[in-house]
């Protein structure tokens, strides 16, 4: 009844073979319901969700937001909480109903024998406490060391989980630490007790990608090492294939499929998992196609689902998914699904939203397009917090943001600046809309300088460049509906026909894909989607040229992203645009983007055509870039990860930014000296002491797209 | 962390700099004459001419400013022309007395307030939290002076158990002194109790709500550990600084108690000041009050640093 | 957030029909104030005596049927002097409080908005203003002039004017790093614009929250005055001015100063209340009210 078992790849080195006899779970999850009280009502967190965990194995739980995947691992945890309750279900760790034992038997064991590491290293630490007792704290607790022993312990602790020097750190506080080093504390203290299942909520999400990988890397080792199980939440199919043997596919609070990490994420049976495998964007993708998305929002339950919980998205629904709840279908090896198509569908994909697939010609490539650049930003540098005074000791030099860019973006074009935090690309980006005024150098648009405009008071040339957010919440005034929201900028463009401007806030509305009714809606009243449309539909009110998008997706479920992602394009494509699009994944500016500029520290690194940059001689920063970006199970291989140090001081001084953290730094040059930049005919440009010769002799991180012609545009 | 300290003593010599001109104008524009005053009612006006001659009271008033200014950096603020005597010893005097019903209220109100603070925010929404949040309102909702009349009726009038006013050297012996304390000091943490309760709730709250709490309890610390280790360490950081800012109005003189109880503090004198229209005294009194109230706000930022690591260890001094 | 969550329609309910929504306190302040704000208003005309009518035959006459709380050492009903008096109260917290926000709001506004230079001298000329302890610059505005309640009024306003200041600076400041005002600068909003309709909406809850607490302080600090003698002046009912004129009689005739003591203590909790209500129902995430 499910895909044939044969046919399942052998992914995890841990799980020897399919036919030995399985030991029992180390912790089985049954029949588990979870709900949200309060004065509106009760809402369902988590449905009768039921999985295992095997001894030695990692687990991912993966869903988007508002699946319950966080949730589940609290109740685990007897952590809940805020109004939150277990209606019903075991819990079963060794054998043993956690949920009947008193909660000082809980606590117990939390720590010791299961432990956790959160999402966020930056607030997990508590600002007030040395690194160093905080990881000792459990030791004390439940292992009943002295202080003096357990600070021993600690320091060995600190250099297993990659600390070079765990004395220093262990004296610390948080604040000292950098966020990857922060997160191997976090670690660290889980370790500590030697617990045997190991809780990861979301333990890299706040993380750069570089740190991320990694982490990814040390927690992989450590299970493997320690004989770790590991329940991972995760929103990251990348990163859940990298570390889990088996995978739980949550949707609504609901397990809608489990199974091998390999069989789930390469031939995923439930459609929600086809829809979510399918919406990943992927560099190797051919970038004329819309991405494939999931339409609609994420549901929310009330009560116990009285029909498949993913019925009103999914495109395969007919009327009996409708009227009656899915049961879990299950084969002998503990895979299961829960719809009554599985089997029917075992070989369908995900459906294309057009049945063309292609986008449409694009109108702004004309021979405008070779014309003049529409932004010119010639040696634009910005330093913040720099300070005179007439005490001598306060006066400092400032931290800098931007040093030293130029680079231009044609009418129509799209450029994509990718970095990490700290490395100033959304600084770039309010001095192209001069929201901040540059320390030197000059922004143009359309030939005119911007900042001087704006300080003179003249708004029109500034209506024609807008911005789009990344905090769909935030960019909208709490108190104002969407309508009133997007009636100024027509109204300050002289539109004094109210009934006119009602017709055009609905066209606009329409166009990115919402209701005109919306235009009463208050944004509290939106999912995060739809505020981004009406972040959209507001920012082309003014009818712009140019649009920075400011992570503009990022915050986004990876099914929404790829919605957004698209109108962008159609946007684009239809409107004649200019973006500049800001992003810390490579991955989404390689579908959107025409050219990219490469940002670390302040600095361009890399800047080219896409095609070119996804391809050798690359950057040595560009290169750590691509080959952390997680790939699935059927995109083919894994290319060997770079791996970078932490970063151990801020980049600056004199010579490469990216020195310090450069796993081909060259000596003394690279540090001292500003590096030269190699240009090619086609625009690609690097920045590196290392010649561009040697630079090109690097294996390319994804060979199918070596071949240039391969690569449109 | 040094160079914010003296940036902000910095400052604050500006500001006190400020005040001290903004005070020796006011008190000019206060009606009566330094020079008639002392001359006495009945004295010929020229009588009164020479006594301002004397007194440099004939020259502009930048000058004066200018003499007063100086006497106060050399220490010397006048003499007090109702008490015809040097301010300095009385003022110090007074500021002594003001200094000990500051620390005693204060101490009282620190232990009890966050003891109560923390107890409504475990307790949150619960009995508990309802009972201390009501007793809060309680302080709160009656002015200083009324609390004081009442405890002056229940335990001087009618239970005669303690002295209604006036104060006692130590030197008395430490039933006497302690004895003129209580009632003050109980008015006084009648008065300062609510705010401190209620903000050591609220920052508790929030606290308790944080990621590293939640951390330490996924540690499988005891509630204990996680309450008065991780949280409360937090949560009093601003409960500190406003801890410190009522040991600057204390010590500045809190008029109203001070005369209900007769205690001859820093209020005391002011009030006395002012009313017997004593400009040395008064520009004295007011100078080294503000000084005082100055010091401890000063001292409140610079303990809110330091009791936080992350100013501590070299954060901007802005 | 609230995908799934119906529309609520609050402007079209009336408050009536939300009653049962609203926040306790902000009932419970509501009902303590109210009797309050009536005896502000009418006072005078609902006194039984004339307040100031003295009768040396009636001196320090205890609570009974003739006179309801007793009354003073002039034989003045106690009652109908702390009747007409809570306008005094009333008047001297609201006033001042009005007077701080008038002050204080715009320098604040200001100084978040602009920042530099204007903003550095404003938050300055506050500092120097908050060196001193807020009683005695009330004391300091009023020794220079003989003592009148409506110079207590603009005495207490000043004294509150930096805590506005820095209050609406700091939300300003807040609210300047929000998208939503970075979107209104580049749509080519005037800094008016901004500043009245993007940020003033958005300021007002939590000012108005602060407002109440401010009145709290200011009947507070204006009876602290009018007890040194510095507010309002006898023959008038000031609660304040009447616990003060009760003292030296508090043995014999303690109910002079309870009476006012006890309206005092209604106003302050019931100003108390309404401002924690408000904060309540105020609050953003509390999602049926925008």
């Amino acid at each position: 009844m499910m895909t044939a078992p044969q046919a399942r790849p052998a992914v995890s080195p841990v799980v020897a073979s399919a036919s030995a006899p399985k030991p029992a779970p180390l912790l089985d999850v049954r029949g588990l319901t979870i709900s949200y009280g309060n004065a509106r009502g009760t809402l369902r967190a988590a449905s009768d969700v039921g999985f295992a965990i095997r001894p030695g194995e990692v687990m991912g739980l993966v869903g988007e937001s508002g699946s319950g995947k966080s949730t589940i691992a609290m109740a685990i945890l007897d952590l809940l909480g805020g109004g939150g309750r277990v209606d019903s279900g075991e819990i079963l760790f060794d054998g043993t109903d956690l949920r009947k034992l008193p909660a000082s038997e809980r606590r117990a064991l939390r720590g010791d024998r299961i432990a956790a590491v959160f999402q966020d290293p930056f607030t997990s630490l508590n600002p007030a406490l040395t690194v160093g007792r905080q990881i000792a704290e459990p030791l004390i607790q439940h292992k009943g060391l002295s202080p003096r022993q357990a600070a021993v312990r600690v320091e060995d602790l600190l250099a297993e989980v990659g600390i070079r020097d765990p004395r220093r750190v262990a004296a610390a506080y948080p604040h000292e630490l950098s966020g990857g080093m922060q997160q191997r504390a976090l670690i660290a203290t889980a370790l500590g007790c030697e617990p045997k299942l190991l809780i990861l909520d979301e333990p890299t999400t706040a993380l750069d990608v570089t740190v991320e990988a990694r982490i990814i890397e040390l927690l992989a080792k450590l299970c493997d090492s320690h004989k770790l199980s590991a329940l991972f939440v995760s929103h990251n199919l990348g990163i859940v294939n990298r570390i889990c043997q088996t995978v739980t596919v949550l949707y609504g609070g609901v397990v809608v499929e489990t199974g091998a990490t390999g069989r789930v994420l390469s031939r995923p049976a439930h459609p929600y998992a086809k829809g979510l495998v399918a919406a990943l964007p992927r560099i190797t993708a051919d970038r004329r196609h819309r991405l494939p998305s999931i339409p609609g929002t994420v549901a929310k339950l009330s009560g116990s689902p009285a029909a498949c919980v993913f019925a009103p998205r999914c495109p395969f629904a007919e009327e009996t998914c409708r009227s009656r709840p899915q049961a879990m279908l299950t084969d002998g090896d503990g895979d299961g699904v829960r719809c009554w198509k599985a089997d029917a569908l075992a070989g369908t994909p995900w459906p294309d939203e057009e049945a063309t697939g292609l986008r449409r010609p694009r109108t702004g490539e004309t021979a405008e397009t070779r014309s003049a650049p529409l932004v010119e930003v010639d040696h634009l540098r910005k330093i913040y917090g720099a300070s005179r005074s007439i005490l001598p000791w306060l006066r400092r030099a400032g931290t800098v943001a931007v040093e030293d860019v130029s680079f231009t973006i044609g009418r129509g074009e799209v450029v994509g600046v990718v970095g990490e935090s700290g490395s100033g690309k959304s600084t770039i980006g309010r001095a192209l809309l001069a929201l901040t005024e540059p320390s030197a150098g000059t922004v143009l648009f359309d030939g005119a300088d911007l900042t001087q405009q704006v300080k003179r008071g003249d708004q029109t040339l500034r209506r024609r460049a807008q911005l789009v957010f990344q905090n769909s919440a935030a960019s909208l005034n709490p108190r104002k509906t969407v309508g009133a929201a997007m009636d100024r900028p027509l109204v300050l463009a002289g539109r004094a026909d109210a009934e006119e401007r009602r017709k055009t806030i609905a066209g606009l509305l329409t166009r990115v894909g919402l209701p005109a009714a919306y235009a009463d809606r208050f944004p509290h009243e939106l999912s995060g989607g739809e505020r981004q449309r009406v972040n959209i539909a507001r920012a082309l009110a003014t009818d712009p040229d140019f649009v920075v998008c400011d992570e503009a997706v990022s915050a986004l479920d990876v099914s929404v992203q790829a919605n957004i992602l698209n109108l962008l394009a159609e946007l684009r494509d239809e409107m004649g645009l200019s973006y500049l699009f800001i992003t810390h994944d490579i991955a989404v500016v390689s579908h959107i983007a025409d050219r990219v500029l490469v940002v670390y520290g302040g600095t361009i690194c890399e800047e080219g055509p896409i095609g070119r940059v996804l391809r050798p001689p690359y950057h040595p920063y560009t290169e750590a870039l691509l080959s952390a970006v997680p790939r699935l199970a059927g995109d083919g291989p894994e290319a060997p990860r770079i791996l970078l140090e932490d970063a151990a001081t801020a980049p600056g001084g004199r010579g490469c930014a990216f020195a310090a953290r450069c796993p081909r730094k060259l000596g003394a040059v690279c540090d001292e000296q500003a590096p030269p930049v190699h240009e090619t005919a086609d625009g690609h440009r690097i920045a590196c002491h290392i010649p561009l010769a040697t630079l090109a002799e690097r294996a390319a991180v994804f060979p199918e797209l070596a071949d240039a012609d391969a690569l449109p545009r | 962390m040094l160079a914010y300290t003296l940036t902000r003593l910095v400052y604050l010599a500006l500001v006190l700099a400020v005040m001290s001109v903004l005070v020796f104008l006011v008190t000019q524009a206060m009606p009566g004459d330094v020079a008639s005053m002392i001359a006495g009612q009945f004295a010929s006006k020229e009588v009164v001419d020479a006594i301002a001659v004397k007194l440099g009271l004939d020259q502009p008033l930048i000058v004066q400013y200018g003499h007063w200014a100086a006497g106060i950096l050399r220490g010397d603020l006048g003499r007090s022309l109702v008490l015809e005597q040097p301010i300095a010893p009385i003022l110090l005097e007074a500021l002594g007395r003001s200094l000990v019903l500051a620390v005693v209220a204060l101490a009282v109100v620190a232990v009890v307030g966050i003891g109560l603070g923390v107890l409504a925010a475990v307790r949150r929404g619960k009995l508990t939290d309802q009972l201390v949040s009501g007793v809060s309102y309680l302080g709160i909702a009656v002015p200083d002076f009324f609390w004081a009349i009442v405890l002056v009726l229940v335990f001087g009038s009618y239970l005669k158990l303690l002295p209604t006013g006036g104060y006692a050297p130590i030197t008395d012996g430490f039933l006497p002194w302690a004895s003129h304390l209580v009632l003050p000091v109980v008015t006084l943490v009648l008065m300062l109790l609510a705010r401190i309760a209620r903000l050591t709730r609220s920052s508790m709250i929030d606290v308790l709500q944080t990621n590293y709490v939640k951390f330490a309890r996924a540690k499988g610390m005891p509630e204990s550990v996680v309450i008065l280790r991780h949280a409360l360490k937090n949560a009093l950081l601003p409960t500190i600084t406003v801890l410190a800012i009522d040991f600057g109005l204390i010590l500045g003189g809190v008029v109203v108690i001070e005369t209900i109880f007769s205690y001859p503090g820093m209020g005391r004198l002011l009030l006395f000041a002012i009313q017997r229209h004593d400009l040395p005294l008064i520009q004295a009194t007011i100078l080294i009050v503000s000084a005082a109230y100055c010091l401890a706000n000063l001292t409140a930022d610079l303990l809110y640093a330091f009791v936080n690591p992350k100013i501590r260890h070299g954060m901007r001094a802005s | 957030m609230t995908d799934a969550t119906p529309v609520q329609s609050a402007p079209s309910r009336g408050l009536l029909a939300r009653l049962p929504s609203l926040p306790v306190s902000l009932i419970i302040g509501i009902v303590l104030l109210a009797p309050l704000v009536v005896a502000a208003v009418a006072g005078g005309s609902l006194a039984p005596y004339p307040y100031d009518e003295m009768n040396i035959m009636s001196r320090l006459q205890p609570p009974g049927a003739d006179f309801w709380f007793g009354t003073d050492e002039f034989g003045r009903d106690v009652f109908s002097r702390t009747l007409v008096g809570t306008g005094s109260s009333l008047v001297m917290g609201v006033a001042a409080t009005a007077l701080s926000l008038l002050a204080g709001v715009p320098l604040g506004l200001i100084a978040g908005y602009k920042g530099g230079r204007v903003g550095e001298a404003i938050m300055r000329a506050m500092d120097v203003l908050m060196s001193f302890p807020p009683i005695l610059l009330g004391i300091l505005v009023l020794a220079v002039t003989p003592p009148a309640q409506w110079k207590a009024i603009v005495a207490i306003g000043i004294v509150y004017v930096p805590q506005v200041v820095r209050l609406t600076r700091a939300i300003t400041l807040e609210l300047m790093q929000e998208e939503f005002i970075t979107a209104a600068r580049l749509r080519g909003e005037s800094a008016a614009y901004i500043l009245f309709h993007e940020i003033l909406p958005n300021i007002w809850p939590p000012l108005a929250v602060e407002a109440s607490l401010r009145v709290v302080f200011a009947i507070l600090l204006g009876a602290s005055l009018s007890f040194i003698g510095m507010g309002a002046q006898p023959p008038s009912s000031d609660w304040g001015l009447m616990i003060s004129e009760a003292r030296p009689f508090v043995e014999q005739a303690p109910w002079i100063a309870l009476c006012p003591g006890f309206a005092l203590a209604t106003a302050v909790i019931g100003i108390n209340l309404l401002g924690d209500g408000l904060r309540a129902l105020l609050d953003p995430r509390n999602t049926g009210a925008h």
